[in-house]
């Protein structure tokens, strides 16, 4: 079972990554690299617990049904 | 003392002669049954004479026969006769408990009443119309406060003797409802004091209560007198809560029905009551849960998209960085390509100039039977500069020929 993240903090470095990007005018391939890995890293997070997210709130309206 | 011996006689004032007859009354306290008549009432005292219907005949002092109503005098204390929340009126049938006593200063026989309970269908009628015309005029019949929505707290008066409260409960819904029973009479003497012990006992409760329900089982006019009792409505006007009524009745409603906030005439119709006030969430349910359901259905996948939209974000700095590649590639390779083509042209130059030269070769056209010759070192390329006994070196392929010129001629 995946560990439980804080999808509000993960989101918030997932867009200081995207802005980091988005403010570079000179291109430092190693450090976007680094930032690319991080990023990758964070979006595989956010879309697994947003699948445990929804898988889970589609069971609970089951119960509901 | 105002008793003197006269002539071996007893001789009594008036008022200790009153006196000892009214010691003698005091044992005769009881019920009378009669019709009222000549009611008054005033703000310390209520009066009436209590007579018999049925005519009597009697022999009066003056001689000869009279047919006569028997009657007796009743008095009662006002604040008495207030708690005991009965209408009376001239004509009703009551039955009366008191004291007789003879009133000094009149002189007169008279009842201390203590307690009226109207007689009859038509007496009970009267005294309900009355009553129901006082509590209307002051307004107590008007106000109507809503029920709480999801009734759960509940203090219920009733008899534990009956089945009314079995059939409350039965009708209920299955919701956490708390139920706080209080016993008391619902009949008979004892019932208006019980049931005003009640609705004190919850009205002290305060809002411990969501509301108070008083339910008794269906009954004649006469055997519902304790819920037209104007104590009991007053005492039911003043609850701190709503008060549900579920008092069974024929063609009168009760008073304690008409007062109460609502009211059935049945504990299964009360229930109802309680159950309605949940019918706002079982009705808003569905579209509570719709709205929660699309809201976080809405909130995950604004999520999703966000993830999305900010993995493009970070993609496309290396997707254009790449691009940034392949073009710098593309004109490198565009690039070595001119240079090829410029390097095959000048290879085929090469290879045309070397043609070329090939044929210039003078040593190749010797070979082939030209000569060069030169006068003075010079080449001889024309017949003005040779001039007749001038020395002439003829270079052939293979050495050299000196000669004179004997002659020089024009080409023909």
């Amino acid at each position: 079972m995946n560990k439980r993240i804080n999808i509000k903090e993960k989101l918030g470095k997932l867009e200081e990554i995207a802005s980091w990007f988005d403010k570079q005018k000179e291109v430092d391939v190693e450090e976007g690299l680094k930032k690319v890995k991080e990023g990758n890293a964070l979006v595989k997070e956010l879309r697994e617990r947003l699948s445990e997210v929804e898988n889970e709130f589609e069971e609970l309206k089951k119960d509901l049904d | 003392m105002e008793v003197s011996v006269k002539n071996g006689e007893i001789v009594l004032s008036v008022s200790e002669y009153i006196e000892r007859l009214n010691l003698a009354l005091g044992g005769e306290a009881g019920f009378v049954e009669g019709e009222v008549t000549e009611f008054k009432a005033s703000a310390k005292w209520v009066g009436f004479t209590l007579k018999d219907s049925q005519s009597s005949v009697e022999r009066p002092p003056t001689g000869g026969l009279t047919a006569t109503s028997a009657v007796l005098k009743c008095v009662m204390h006002a604040h008495m006769f207030r708690r005991l929340g009965v209408a009376i009126e001239d004509g009703m049938r009551v039955k009366v408990y008191g004291v007789p006593r003879i009133s000094k200063g009149w002189g007169s026989l008279g009842l201390w009443v203590e307690s009226i309970e109207p007689l009859g269908e038509g007496s009970l009628k009267k005294a309900y119309e009355l009553l129901f015309k006082k509590l209307t005029l002051e307004g107590l019949f008007a106000r109507k406060r809503e029920l709480p929505e999801f009734i759960s707290r509940i203090g219920v008066i009733s008899s534990r003797d009956g089945v009314v409260l079995q059939d409350l409960r039965k009708n209920l819904r299955r919701l956490s409802l708390r139920v706080n029973f209080v016993h008391t009479q619902v009949e008979g003497a004892g019932a208006v004091p019980g049931i005003l012990r009640a609705l004190d006992y919850f009205n002290r409760s305060g809002n411990d209560y969501d509301c108070v329900v008083l339910i008794r089982g269906g009954g004649s006019l006469e055997s519902l007198q304790a819920f037209n009792n104007e104590e009991v409505v007053r005492a039911i006007y003043a609850m701190p809560v709503p008060v549900i009524a579920g008092i069974g009745h024929d063609v009168d409603v009760p008073l304690s029905a008409l007062v109460a906030d609502a009211m059935a005439s049945t504990p299964t119709g009360v229930a109802h009551i309680i159950n309605a006030t949940w019918d706002a969430l079982a009705l808003g349910l569905p579209d509570l849960t719709r709205r929660i359901h699309d809201g976080m259905s809405d909130i995950v996948y604004a999520h999703k998209q966000r993830v999305e939209l900010l993995q493009t974000r970070m993609h496309t700095y290396f997707v254009q960085l790449f691009r940034t590649f392949d073009l710098a590639a593309g004109r490198l390779s565009r690039a070595r390509e001119r240079v090829g083509e410029r390097i095959r042209a000048l290879q085929e130059y090469l290879a045309r100039t070397e043609r070329l030269l090939t044929f210039s070769d003078p040593i190749r056209n010797l070979k082939l039977g030209y000569s060069l010759t030169y006068v003075a070192g010079k080449v001889l390329k024309s017949k003005k500069d040779a001039r007749i006994g001038d020395t002439l070196e003829t270079r052939v392929s293979d050495g050299l020929i000196d000669s004179k010129i004997s002659n020089i001629r024009m080409n023909s």
